[in-house]
């Protein structure tokens, strides 16, 4: 498999700001590639560079086996792409846009043909009924799809796509992704630049994650969701079944249990031997959310939050839960405020944001990440409440999970998370 | 990307506005001289006004030497600054140059539609104040007659209708010069900035700057290399025989200022980050 993108120690800097910080990531051929970083954190700028918009400051970049930017007019013409939103001239129709684009740059077949790619394009993207309306009055989700039409006009070879289903509604964004996944069978790889974690996990095959201008993780979304080792079980008897599998049960919440084990079918028929009525049973695996929150940081649109030595450990976690929240948490969720308040700047001490509970039953469960140092990261979807309430003692805590992160860790990154946010990064960095 | 650009430059309303406006004023002064036969008396107010109630084919001449000081300028700054700036703020630059179009391709393209916006401006004006003109004044005595009339030069000899028409086509040529002397300020700067206002209001600063300085008489070691020095320079078209000496030294000095302006809109250009 040929790379189509391939970025070596690739850097940009806005005067003081460093936008694009040694970033390496490759696209193959035939990838859906999702590349998902919080706001600010760079996707965008990368994407100019890759399409010779903006000039690095250093590094190299290699698309379609060609340098960028000296290349770039050679291989741009295999080339759609959907930049930071769509654009066309207001007062023109959206069929008179996609000419008028058509026959700017370099001339691929006949005035014919031009016209039956536009109406193909059109119809691809749910567009072909479309009358002489000027796009000024388009709505965002068509603007949406006249973009896209316009980013495959020349049937190109690579897509690259930044937030391309922003302003669709779901049914939209649904058909936008299954005409990705008709483009990507067909051939054509995509590049997907995102913040949306749902758009990225249910498109893509491989994710690249980027957090302030930093690559922190380039891995396939089949290793990232490979089962973490453990078992959830929902069972009608907990107390029979935690006795049961003394020793193995590491989490357990009412009805649900956590269990050290690889073979749910294993441990479900020696469950239902020993008499557990067993509701639910099913292997754990990672969220590409839980993923991402474990790489990145702060999302660099927050402002004023406190970053503090890498060896504090208690005040680099705080604030990062909360502040990924902000863009990576389910709207509306819990997240959303909750830890907003103890992720706050943190002058009085550690104590305000630190883990909420000492009780393990109070605990929510690990989300197959045994080797999270900083335990407020799984409390935040329970028990935002109790935050203020029951300040504690981290270390306790710390060292119960450094227990847990001891038994295997399965992705690759998750190694680098165990020794915290610092280390995690320098993991990621690793791995990609 | 040229034929794009001439495309998109007819398809815009704003272009036909302008001309609609330019049209106008020629016509509004027409009106009142043809309504209160009062014309200003010859040496006085703008060129060629005192001989146009005599004779309206002159009228064109007139109308060229009402719009060129301010209000064609004006336009051409609006337009140019709006060049590069307004696709930047639409976002169709980035689209435009990842088609691809080369930076330097698309920058010519901006130059020649500024171009061709001057030259069509200022047909239509020549053309409804002739009509204007003759309209309200009639054609002269020759014409009256029936027969291909005369009409004089500044210089007092009759010039033929060819000759006439060849001197207007020069000076138009020579007036399409001087604006691209000023557009290619305003591409500059619209290459500069992210708003074509911005860049527009520039253009007109520099602009006024010329023209106070031009009637400052302590400026004038810098006059002769002055935007708007020569501007009126192309009435000596009208005169027998042509006076060549402003005319060689106007156009010299506007295709200085096209060469500086276009090589800096064009190191701007090329070696910017567009993050537009």
């Amino acid at each position: 498999m040929t790379d189509l993108i391939t970025t070596r120690s690739l850097v940009k800097r806005f005067g003081a700001t460093v936008a694009v910080n040694d970033v390496d990531i490759n696209v193959r051929e035939g990838d859906r590639y999702g590349f998902l970083g919080p706001n600010g954190s760079g996707k965008t700028t990368l994407v100019r560079m890759l399409l010779g918009l903006v000039f690095p400051t250093s590094g190299e970049i290699e698309v379609l086996g060609q340098p960028v930017p000296k290349r770039v007019r050679d291989v741009l013409p295999s080339i759609g792409a959907l930049v930071e939103g769509p654009a066309a001239i207001p007062h023109l129709s959206g069929r008179t846009n996609l000419s008028i684009i058509d026959k700017a740059g370099p001339r691929v077949g006949n005035s014919r043909d031009r016209k039956l790619r536009i109406e193909e394009a059109l119809e691809a993207v749910g567009l072909a009924g479309i009358d002489r309306r000027p796009v000024r009055a388009y709505s965002l989700g068509m603007r949406q799809r006249l973009g896209l039409a316009s980013a495959m006009l020349r049937k190109p070879r690579l897509l690259i796509l930044d937030e391309p289903t922003n302003g669709l509604d779901p049914r939209g964004i649904r058909e936008i992704r299954e005409l990705l996944v008709a483009l990507n069978k067909a051939g054509t790889t995509v590049f997907l630049s995102s913040h949306l974690l749902s758009e990225v996990d249910e498109l893509c095959d491989r994710v690249g994650i980027v957090d302030r201008g930093r690559l922190v993780l380039q891995e396939s979304l089949a290793t990232l969701h490979a089962p973490t080792g453990r078992v959830v079980v929902d069972t009608e008897d907990p107390a029979t079944a935690a006795a049961m599998l003394n020793g193995q049960v590491e989490w357990r919440d009412g009805n649900r249990l956590v269990v050290r084990a690889s073979d749910p079918a294993e441990l479900n028929s020696r469950l239902v031997a020993g008499g557990v009525r067993v509701r639910e049973i099913a292997e754990q695996r990672r969220t590409l959310e839980q993923v991402v929150l474990d790489v990145t940081g702060d999302g660099s649109d927050r402002v004023g939050t406190p970053t503090g030595p890498p060896g504090d450990q208690a005040r680099w976690a705080g604030p990062q839960v909360g502040s990924q929240a902000g863009w990576a948490g389910p709207p509306g969720g819990p997240a959303d405020d909750g830890p907003i308040v103890w992720a706050l700047p943190s002058d009085d001490g550690p104590a305000n944001w630190a883990r909420p509970t000492s009780d393990p039953d109070d605990r929510t469960p690990p989300h197959g990440i045994p080797a999270v140092e900083d335990p407020t990261i799984w409390a935040r979807p329970a028990s935002d409440e109790t935050v203020d309430e029951s300040p504690t003692n981290n270390g306790a805590a710390t060292g119960k999970t450094d227990g847990e992160s001891d038994d295997g860790s399965p992705a690759g990154c998750t190694a680098g998370a165990a020794r915290g946010d610092e280390a995690s990064r320098q993991a990621g960095g690793e791995s990609a | 990307m040229i034929r794009v650009e001439l495309r998109t430059l007819f398809l815009r309303p704003r272009m036909w506005v302008s001309v609609l406006l330019m049209c106008g004023l020629p016509a509004l002064v027409a009106v009142f001289l043809a309504t209160a036969h009062l014309s200003p008396p010859p040496g006085q107010g703008a060129a060629f006004l005192s001989a146009v109630t005599s004779d309206g084919s002159l009228y064109p001449a007139a109308a060229l030497a009402l719009v060129l000081p301010i209000f064609l300028p004006v336009a051409v700054a609006m337009f140019a600054g709006d060049a590069v700036a307004g696709e930047a703020k639409n976002g169709t630059l980035r689209y435009l140059l990842i088609r691809p179009v080369a930076r330097t391709r698309l920058l010519m393209a901006k130059l020649l539609g500024i171009a061709v916006f001057v030259i069509v401006v200022i047909v239509f004006v020549v053309i409804t104040s002739f009509l204007v003109g003759g309209g309200l004044f009639g054609f002269g005595q020759a014409a009256a007659v029936g027969q291909p009339g005369g009409v004089t030069s500044l210089s007092g000899t009759l010039l033929t209708p060819v000759d006439l028409v060849l001197r207007l086509l020069a000076a138009i040529g020579y007036i399409v010069l001087c604006m691209l002397g000023v557009g290619v300020i305003a591409l500059f700067l619209s290459t500069i900035s992210d708003s074509g206002l911005g860049a527009a209001l520039g253009t007109l600063a520099i602009l006024i700057t010329s023209e106070v300085l031009t009637t400052l008489d302590a400026a004038n070691i810098v006059k002769p290399y002055l935007l708007s020095n020569y501007w009126l320079s192309w009435i000596d078209f009208f005169r027998a025989p042509i006076f060549w000496g402003n005319i060689d030294k106007g156009m010299l000095v506007q295709a200085a200022y096209l060469v500086v302006f276009f090589g800096a809109a064009w190191a701007n250009l090329t070696s910017k980050d567009i993050t537009s």
